[in-house]
C-alpha cells in the first residue's frame, strides 16, 4: 500500500516537474519571439548588406540544395496519389476529376508539409546544431561581450531566409507534383494532358497559390525560430548539442502540423 | 586619474562558487594590469567586468558603470565601448578569420561592411595574418586562431581592453610586438595571465597574483 502510494505520489511529482518544465519552456519562447522583435526595431541599417549575404547563403542552403530530394519525393507522391486515385475514379466513372483530386490534396495539404517536413530535417537540425555548437564553445558570448546582438546576427537572418525557402520549396514542390500527376494520368487513365490540366485548373483557384506561399512562410519562419531558440538555449556542455537539435526538430514538428491543421480547418469553416 | 575598472569586496559571481577572499582593486586610465591566475578565477572576473553575470556581493565597476546594473540595451552600449578576448577564443567556426573581425565591427561598432572588409584587412595584416584572412579557425593553428582573437578585441580600438590569458600560444619576441600593439592602441588594460614566465609583467604598471591565498599584489 505504502509502496502504492509512493508510485502515485512520484507520478504526481513527475507530471509536476514536467508541467513546470513545459511552462518555463513557453515563458522562454515568449521572451525569445520579444527579443526577436526587439533586434527587428533596433536592427542596425549598416548590417543589412552583410545580413543579406548571409539570408543568400541560408537560402541556397535550404531551398536550393534541398531541390533534388524535393522533386524527386514531388514527382513520386504526384504519381502515386493519381496512381491510388485512379482506380477509385474509373470505378465511379470520374476519371476527369483527378486533376482536381491532386489540387485538393496535394497543392493545398501535401505539397507545403512536405516541403516543411524536409526544412526540418534538413536545415531545422543544421540550425539547432550549429547554434548549440556555437553557445557550447564560447561564441556566442564572445559575440555577446564584443556587443553584437545574437539574435541581430545569427537569428534574423534565417528566420528570413527558411521562411523564403519554404514558400519556394512548396511552390517547387506542387509544380513538380503535377508533373508526376501528368505523367501518372497520362499512362494509366490515358488521359490527354490538356483535359488533366484542364481539370487541375478548374480544381485550383488563385487564393490556393497565395495560401500555399502564406503557409510555407509561416512553416519556414516557425521552424527557424524554433530551432535557433532550442540551439541558443542550449547549456554549455557538449551533451547539450544534441538535446538542443532534438528538442528543436520534434517542437518544429509539431509546429508544422498544428499550423497546417489549424490551415486546414480554417479553410473548411470559410468554405462551408 | 580617472578609475577605469574597479572591483571593491567582490567575492564572486552570484548562483556560483564564492571566492576565499573577497577580491579589490582598481585599474585608472592609461595603466595596464596583470593578473596572474588561474582559468577558473580569470574567467568570472571578466565576465563580471562585461556584465555577463552579477557579483554575488561588492560592486564592479567599468568606465563608471555597474555593467551588472544596466538593462538589455545599455549592456550592449556598454560593451560597445569594451574589446575584450576570452578564453576560449569565441572566433566562430563557419566564418573566416576576416569576417570574424567584420562582423562585430559591422553589428557593434557600427561600419558599413565595405569599410569594415578595410578595417579588418588593415589589422590582420599588422598582426601578420594576412595570409590567414580567408581561412576558418579549424584550419588555422593555435596561435593564429589566438592572434586573430587579439585583432577581433583591437579591430574596434576600444580605449579600454581587457585580455583573459591572451596569447598563450605565440612566441615571446611575436608577444612583445603585439602587446606594445596593444598599449598603443587601448589606455587602459587589464590582462589575465596563466603563464609562469615574466614576458607580459614588462608592460604592466601593476602585478597581482591571485591564487588560493587571495587576491594580492605580486611579490
Amino acid at each position: 500500500m505504502a509502496s502504492r502510494e509512493l508510485t502515485l505520489s512520484g507520478s504526481f511529482t513527475a507530471i509536476g516537474g514536467k508541467a513546470r518544465g513545459t511552462g518555463s519552456d513557453v515563458a522562454e519562447g515568449i521572451r525569445f519571439i520579444g527579443s526577436c522583435a526587439r533586434a527587428v526595431a533596433s536592427f542596425p541599417r549598416n548590417a543589412r548588406s552583410l545580413s543579406r549575404r548571409q539570408m543568400r547563403l541560408q537560402v541556397r542552403f535550404t531551398a536550393v540544395d534541398a531541390m533534388p530530394i524535393i522533386s524527386g519525393l514531388a514527382l513520386l507522391i504526384g504519381a502515386l496519389v493519381i496512381a491510388q486515385a485512379h482506380a477509385q475514379a474509373v470505378r465511379f466513372g470520374v476519371s476527369e476529376a483527378l486533376g482536381q483530386l491532386l489540387a485538393t490534396i496535394i497543392v493545398r495539404e501535401l505539397g507545403p508539409l512536405f516541403a516543411a517536413i524536409i526544412v526540418v530535417a534538413r536545415s531545422g537540425t543544421a540550425i539547432a546544431s550549429e547554434l548549440a555548437t556555437s553557445r557550447v564553445m564560447g561564441e556566442v558570448t564572445a559575440l555577446e561581450a564584443l556587443g553584437v546582438d545574437p539574435v541581430q546576427y545569427l537569428v534574423l537572418p534565417r528566420l528570413v531566409a527558411v521562411a523564403i525557402s519554404v514558400a519556394l520549396l512548396a511552390m517547387y514542390f506542387d509544380f513538380i507534383a503535377i508533373m508526376g500527376g501528368l505523367v501518372a494520368t497520362s499512362y494509366l487513365a490515358h488521359l490527354p494532358p490538356g483535359d488533366y490540366l484542364e481539370s487541375l485548373r478548374m480544381g485550383m483557384s488563385s487564393l490556393d497559390i497565395v495560401l500555399v506561399v502564406v503557409k510555407g512562410a509561416l512553416f519556414g519562419f516557425g521552424t527557424a525560430a524554433i530551432c535557433c531558440w532550442a540551439g541558443l538555449r542550449a547549456a554549455r556542455t557538449p551533451a547539450a548539442i544534441p538535446q538542443g537539435v532534438t528538442r528543436g526538430v520534434v517542437l518544429a514538428m509539431v509546429y508544422v502540423f498544428a499550423i497546417s491543421a489549424a490551415f486546414t480547418i480554417g479553410q473548411a469553416l470559410w468554405t462551408s | 586619474m580617472d578609475v577605469v575598472i574597479e572591483f571593491q569586496h567582490v567575492h564572486g559571481e552570484r548562483r556560483s562558487v564564492r571566492w576565499d577572499a573577497p577580491v579589490s582593486f582598481q585599474v585608472q586610465r592609461g595603466q595596464t594590469h596583470l593578473i596572474r591566475t588561474t582559468s577558473e578565477l580569470s574567467a568570472p572576473l571578466f565576465r563580471l567586468c562585461l556584465g555577463l553575470s552579477e557579483p554575488s556581493s561588492g560592486t564592479v565597476t567599468v568606465a563608471g558603470t555597474a555593467p551588472s546594473a544596466l538593462d538589455r540595451v545599455a549592456t550592449r552600449e556598454f560593451r560597445r565601448g569594451l574589446g575584450s578576448a576570452l578564453e576560449p577564443d569565441g572566433l566562430v567556426a563557419n566564418m573566416s578569420l576576416k569576417m570574424n573581425i567584420i562582423v562585430p565591427l559591422v553589428f557593434a561598432a557600427g561600419l558599413d561592411y565595405e569599410a569594415a572588409g578595410e578595417r579588418a584587412t588593415s589589422i590582420l595584416n599588422v598582426m601578420h595574418l594576412g595570409m590567414w584572412s580567408d581561412v576558418r579557425p579549424a584550419s588555422a593553428p593555435a596561435e593564429v586562431r589566438q592572434t586573430a582573437a587579439l585583432a577581433r578585441a583591437l579591430a574596434s580600438r576600444p580605449p579600454v581592453l581587457l585580455l583573459e590569458n591572451p596569447i598563450p600560444s605565440v612566441d615571446n619576441k611575436e608577444m612583445r610586438r603585439l602587446m606594445s600593439l596593444c598599449r598603443v592602441q587601448s589606455e587602459t588594460l587589464l590582462i589575465a595571465t596563466h603563464r609562469s614566465e615574466g614576458i607580459l609583467e614588462q608592460f604592466a604598471d601593476a602585478v597581482w597574483q591571485w591564487d588560493d591565498e587571495g587576491f594580492r599584489v605580486a611579490a
